[in-house]
């Protein structure tokens, strides 16, 4: 099975202050892989060199067989990479509904699906239809017409997971989505992870501190350390490499 | 943005039209004279709205535009007075929208924010220049004379040289682009444009290409400022480079902020509202400027959101949403410390 996404040899600084050295790792169809680290380990820079925010210093990164390190954020989204922001990032004056119906006519635009009604100004019917889809999906229809900004901290985040998922991805990223969120909410969402691979059949890529959700979640995982990697491979085996041990020396309990 | 227009809205804009239109039959020529500026001055206005209001980017030099349909037209009427005057109209709009493309291409890609709105006011304060330098356009005396055409319409021909019918011309063009530009700002173009406002990066991420966005509304915008210096030519009579000075560039912000940024009709209520103020402190020789001042001052501390923000509904937050928002901030700010 060859990898859908493939870091090689990226190395990254902001300023004279090296932020990645060197990474490789691969991610393959359909398997939820996580990213961790501690903080400052350098998995949001990872992140953002995968999602075209940054561009590498050295290296490159390939996605389905093609190199796209030159592809800005918005081809690469597109091409069907989304991702969903550590801090939840929606469109805060608009109501929930309205979030996802401007990504799913935007979807339209590009992939140049059909689309009826182009010259009225309400959202054709199937728009309509699929946005309420994505929101009952999350739980969140009881929310359809609430501007974001008056949403609370997990609807957020479930309504960034709604318009991420609405692009139709192969590859959907998610930037700590347990961030801040309460203990059941972290459970729920995992859960959503979960059936999300299972009922779209994409490849997650997730980012996390707390590694207790991620290594029962997840297929495979790296860890990365001061912007090195240190480990890569199945949950069971990276938790007991030693370097990942003294990585998390002293937090055996809670956290690895 | 999804909502359907309720009767009240629709009743106010039509009620307004129908006011607007009786105006010469029974107004002054005076008063009709300021309704005429003012309906030129409301689509200006609207057109740097769809820049700043619905994408997010803010022009200093808007005046630009409208100077280039002014004296485009201008010249137009002095020199070949047999072109039909929608054709000189046409020709208005694609010259600007050409100077926008141009303008909006090679600029928006590296520049927005401050940056980008400095840089229009330079290039408008070249217009300007190059206008008062330049004979062919009559230097700093501009255009006078400038004769009031007839609308030919195959068979038909309109002559709109009397006050009324140029008036009821005028209304009749700005309605319909009016009516043009809101089934823009409120389809699916409207609703990416406001999805730039709030989050160009967010946007490029659902695959919105945002830089071709924002050129097209600075083409549009353009487009709509220079119809508007268009249609103020014949009506003035005369133009002089002033209408390419900051001045000018000014008056559509000032009107879209006091009349409120985030509703469409608000450029349209702030251009009104101050041409009625002019209007009436006309006589109050010398202190005229800080009476209309002081009275946007006022409107401007009563409701930062523009007049059109005190007729708004606000959207609601019912108190369950809040207290839970709050309640997850906590979690947030623990999460953010622990490493």
């Amino acid at each position: 099975m060859s990898p859908i996404i493939d870091v090689v040899g990226v190395g990254m600084s902001y300023g004279k202050t090296p932020v990645l050295k060197n990474v490789t790792l691969s991610v393959n169809p359909g398997e939820i892989f996580a990213l961790l680290g501690p903080n400052g380990a350098g998995k949001t820079t990872m992140f953002r060199v995968m999602t075209g925010e940054v561009s590498t210093h050295t290296g490159k990164v390939h996605y389905q067989g093609r190199d796209i390190t030159a592809l800005s954020a918005m081809a690469r989204a597109r091409a069907g990479i989304g991702r969903t922001f550590q801090v939840a990032r929606v469109f805060q004056e608009y109501s929930a509904l309205e979030n996802l119906v401007v990504t799913i006519e935007s979807r339209k635009r590009f992939r140049g699906e059909p689309r009826t009604g182009k010259l009225l100004c309400r959202p054709d019917a199937g728009v309509a239809a699929e946005a309420m889809e994505r929101l009952a999906e999350m739980g969140l229809k009881h929310r359809a017409a609430t501007h974001a900004r008056f949403l609370s901290h997990g609807d957020r985040k479930r309504l960034e997971f709604a318009v991420a998922l609405s692009m139709r991805p192969t590859v959907l990223m998610l930037d700590e989505p347990m961030a801040g969120t309460a203990a059941e909410d972290r459970q729920a969402m995992s859960a959503l992870i979960d059936k999300t691979r299972r009922e779209h059949g994409v490849t997650i890529v997730i980012t996390e501190h707390d590694t207790d959700v991620i290594f029962g979640l997840a297929d495979r995982v790296a860890v990365l350390n001061y912007g090195e990697l240190i480990a890569q491979g199945m949950p069971q085996d990276v938790r007991v490499h030693p370097k990942v041990r003294e990585v998390y020396l002293g937090q055996e309990g809670g956290h690895a | 943005m999804m909502r359907t227009p309720n009767l009240a809205y629709v009743g106010s804009v039509a009620a307004a039209i129908l006011v607007l239109a009786s105006l010469p039959f029974w107004a002054s020529q005076a008063v009709v004279f300021v309704a005429g500026v003012a309906l030129t001055s409301a689509l200006f206005a609207l057109s740097w709205n769809l820049l700043f209001g619905y994408t997010g980017i803010a022009s200093f030099g808007h005046a630009a535009f409208f100077s280039i349909g002014a004296y485009f037209t201008a010249l137009m009427l002095r020199q070949s007075p047999e072109t039909s005057f929608l054709l000189v109209l046409a020709g208005a709009i694609l010259l600007a929208a050409v100077a926008g493309l141009v303008l909006g291409y090679l600029i928006l890609p590296r520049l927005t924010g401050v940056h980008f709105a400095i840089l229009t006011l330079a290039v408008a304060e070249v217009l300007h220049l190059s206008i008062s330098a330049s004979r062919f356009l009559g230097a700093d005396d501009g255009i006078s004379g400038i004769p009031r055409p007839t609308l030919r319409l195959g068979v038909f021909a309109l002559p709109l040289q009397s006050h009324t019918a140029y008036y009821l011309f005028t209304l009749v063009v700005c309605v319909l682009f009016t009516g043009a530009l809101w089934w823009l700002c409120h389809g699916p173009v409207g609703r990416v444009l406001k999805a730039i406002r709030q989050d160009p990066e967010r946007s490029a991420f659902v695959g919105i290409h945002v830089t071709r966005y924002r050129v097209l509304a600075f083409t549009i915008s353009a487009a709509m400022a220079s119809l508007a210096g268009a249609l103020t030519a014949p009506w003035t009579q005369i133009v002089s480079p002033e209408v390419a000075f900051w001045m000018n560039s000014a008056q559509p912000m000032l009107n879209s902020l006091l009349g409120g940024t985030s509703a469409f009709f608000g450029p349209v209520i702030g251009s009104l509202v101050v041409a009625v103020l002019n209007y009436q402190t006309r006589t109050l020789l010398g202190v005229s400027e800080l009476v209309v001042g002081g009275i946007l001052l006022g409107v401007v501390l009563l409701a930062p959101g523009g007049i059109a923000s005190l007729a708004r509904r606000r959207p609601k937050a019912n108190a369950g949403t809040l207290h839970s928002a709050a309640a997850d901030c906590a979690p947030a700010i623990d999460a953010g410390g622990k490493v």
